[in-house]
């Protein structure tokens, strides 16, 4: 893992946000400060309610700001149009979220190749995309098959192919794992960490689940809206055998089919 | 961009179609009621219009023809004094206008006496031998015959008058009137036949003799009042147009059935006014129906709809999946209404609809009692657009609302 600090590809300065329910405010970010960096495996942590999602749907372009500046990728995304944010999501994040958010009438190779299409590829192109990714997240077999036919693993490692599909700078993962029994959890931040190490893709992700705080590179924890700490020198690698993840020499198809062989329901 | 966003419209169609396969239990209901609504809708045309045509068919075979022509004022006050003063020249433009289905007449008012009462009377004189190009009185004779070339002084009369008479046929029926100078005429005729139509107008007041007896008794030979015409009903406005200019110089009037009879014109108009309304009320249902399908596909789909904007489907495109959908069921729905509209319409066509039960013999007002529905392409494009327009307008709301969403709101709530 290649932990020298390159340059930020995210940016956020005094960063705010608050929620108004009726005339009560709900703080959710105070300004924030912060830089991750390009191919960086960057953890936000806290607990729920500490802003980690609010900050990821920011700098993902889903949510406004009250005040403060966000550049992703050199691009200054609070000053963009709805239309520029729409561009913006399509061609530079990945999302993955924590309940999957598949396309139910569609299969698992169409959610994926649906990306591929937004971006202007043909349907061939795409379908063909969708299929290597399938095939690199250990699915290529289950292509055809709707997300009600795929248990919840399969459901997020089809929602990860979705996200690289697009050839994404930044993947962002809002609690990839929170739906996720402990041993299935375990394999996808294998996965992620796998996708990372392979593709040099920065990744982003929110959550408290230990498992993907002791796989980051860089951890940020949030508290009530604020930073309250951070790491910015490289974390140590992490332990492959604590994530149940001995494969780390192998391939990447080798070690997909090895993490999830013998549990195709995980 | 706007590169990326014409090539990527497929994609929207796919996801559109995969989404009414995916709920084809919702996809063929609304389906199915569009084209329950349209066919429903095509059918009461197609009996309205074949309701019309059968009663306008009827009432200008009944008598009157399709146009008439007179010196101007005739149709107002019936005076033999307006004869037509140089019919030759009327027939002559006539045939130069390749209208061969003309008949000539003489009309005018008179008492008809029996031995026992005396009843007043349009006595019209006409062509027996061309009568049957014009109208068919003939079929109306329920007793006796109708007119022959070469009767003298034979008559037919109404049912109803006949009776009031209290004549039978081969009574002798005295007919009195006046000639063009007032002077006062009388004249035997012998009942040769009884009018048993149904309508009051043809059975109540009407004499009918042969045009050269009618001549003779008003002293008139060779003059007549008026010509009788009978032209598809498709080009009777064009052809009384034509034929006025033609015969402008002669000082006549040219004059089709819904001049002379407008309340009939103004029934149908308002029998169409009333199924404009029934248009109105399905048009309205389907709107509804399809409204609340696809706003619960909206809000089913909420969560589906903020995933699809995450990951970079735009707003545009968001609006355009629920109008597509709106347009496709429409599309869809309404090409199995007009199949099935118009197969109903064929198949009734040929069978005919017998209503006998519901039309009384006296008060059918020219309608036969079997209706055979017609196809008008008017009424059907109407409707089918109608629908069609119907079905995008029930998609406007729900997709401004899906276009109004928030990402993030509606992943989180939907």
């Amino acid at each position: 893992m290649d932990t020298t600090i390159t340059q930020s590809i995210i940016s956020v300065r005094d960063l705010s946000k608050c929620y108004w329910i009726g005339k009560v405010p709900f703080p959710a970010l105070n300004r924030v400060n912060l830089e991750i960096y390009d191919n960086d495996f960057t953890v936000l942590a806290g607990r729920s309610g500490s802003g980690k999602s609010t900050l990821l749907n920011i700098v993902g372009a889903l949510e406004s700001a009250d005040t403060g500046e966000v550049v992703v990728d050199n691009q200054n995304i609070l000053q963009m149009s709805a239309d520029q944010r729409t561009q913006f999501r399509l061609q530079t994040i990945g999302f993955v979220f924590q309940a999957y958010n598949l396309i139910q009438v569609l299969t698992a190779q169409e959610n994926v190749a649906y990306v591929c299409r937004l971006q202007g590829k043909s349907k061939l192109e795409s379908l063909e995309i969708a299929a290597h990714w399938l095939d690199a997240v250990g699915l290529g077999e289950l292509g055809s098959r709707r997300p009600n036919q795929l248990s919840g693993g399969q459901q997020q490692r089809v929602a990860v192919a979705r996200a690289l599909a697009t050839n994404p700078k930044i993947v962002l993962a809002d609690e990839p794992t929170a739906n996720l029994d402990t041993v299935t959890a375990q394999k996808l931040v294998c996965l992620l960490q796998k996708l990372h190490d392979d593709f040099n893709t920065t990744f982003l992700i929110s959550s408290h689940d230990p498992d993907v705080k002791n796989a980051s590179s860089r951890l940020i924890k949030l508290s009530d809206g604020h930073v309250i700490k951070r790491w910015d020198e490289a974390l140590p690698p992490a332990d492959p055998t604590q994530l149940s993840c001995p494969i780390k020499n192998l391939s990447l198809s080798q070690r997909l089919r090895r993490l999830f062989e013998g549990n195709p329901a995980q | 961009m706007s590169h990326t966003q014409r090539i990527v419209e497929p994609v929207i169609v796919a996801v559109v179609i995969s989404n009414l396969i995916g709920h084809l239990r919702r996809t063929l209901l609304t389906i199915t009621a569009i084209a329950a609504g349209l066919a429903s809708l095509i059918f009461l045309w197609g009996f309205n219009d074949g309701l019309h045509r059968n009663m306008l068919s009827n009432f200008q075979d009944a008598i009157i023809g399709s146009i008439q022509i007179h010196r101007q004022g005739f149709f107002e006050h019936p005076r033999l004094s307006l004869y037509l003063s140089a019919p030759e020249r009327v027939i002559e433009a006539l045939e130069t206008a390749r209208l061969p289905h003309w008949s000539r007449r003489l009309e005018t008012f008179a008492l008809a006496t029996s031995e026992k009462t005396t009843e007043g009377v349009m006595l019209i004189g006409m062509e027996a031998e061309r009568e049957a190009q014009v109208t068919q009185l003939a079929q109306r004779i329920g007793n006796g015959r109708f007119l022959q070339a070469g009767d003298d002084y034979s008559l037919i009369l109404g049912a109803t008058t006949a009776k009031n008479l209290r004549v039978d046929l081969g009574d002798p029926i005295v007919i009195v009137g006046y000639d063009r100078f007032g002077a006062l005429v009388a004249e035997e005729f012998t009942l040769v036949g009884i009018i048993t139509s149904g309508e009051m107008g043809l059975d109540r007041g009407m004499a009918l003799t042969s045009l050269r007896a009618l001549q003779e008794m008003l002293d008139m030979s060779g003059q007549i009042t008026g010509i009788v015409l009978r032209v598809a009903d498709d080009r009777l406005d064009e052809i009384a147009e034509s034929l006025s200019l033609k015969l402008a110089e002669l000082d006549l009037e040219v004059m089709p059935w819904s001049e002379m009879f407008p309340v009939v014109q103004e029934w149908i108009t308002l029998h169409n006014g009333f199924l404009y309304l029934f248009v109105g009320i399905v048009l309205f249902i389907v709107i509804a129906g399809e409204l609340n399908t696809l706003w619960l596909s909206m809000l089913e789909r909420t969560r589906d709809f903020g995933i699809l904007m995450a990951i970079g489907t735009a707003r545009r495109q968001i609006g355009l999946m629920l109008l597509l959908e709106a347009a496709l069921l429409g599309v869809i729905g309404s090409l199995l209404g007009i199949l099935l509209g118009i197969g109903v319409i064929l198949l009734t066509n040929q069978t005919g609809i017998d209503l006998s039960v519901l039309l009384g013999s006296t008060s059918r007002f020219y309608v036969d009692p079997v209706i055979h529905p017609q196809l008008n392409l008017d009424h059907l494009g109407m409707t089918v657009i109608s629908i069609l327009s119907a079905s995008l307008l029930a998609g406007i709301y729900p997709a401004w609302r899906a276009v109004k969403l928030q990402p993030v709101e509606a992943i989180r709530n939907g």
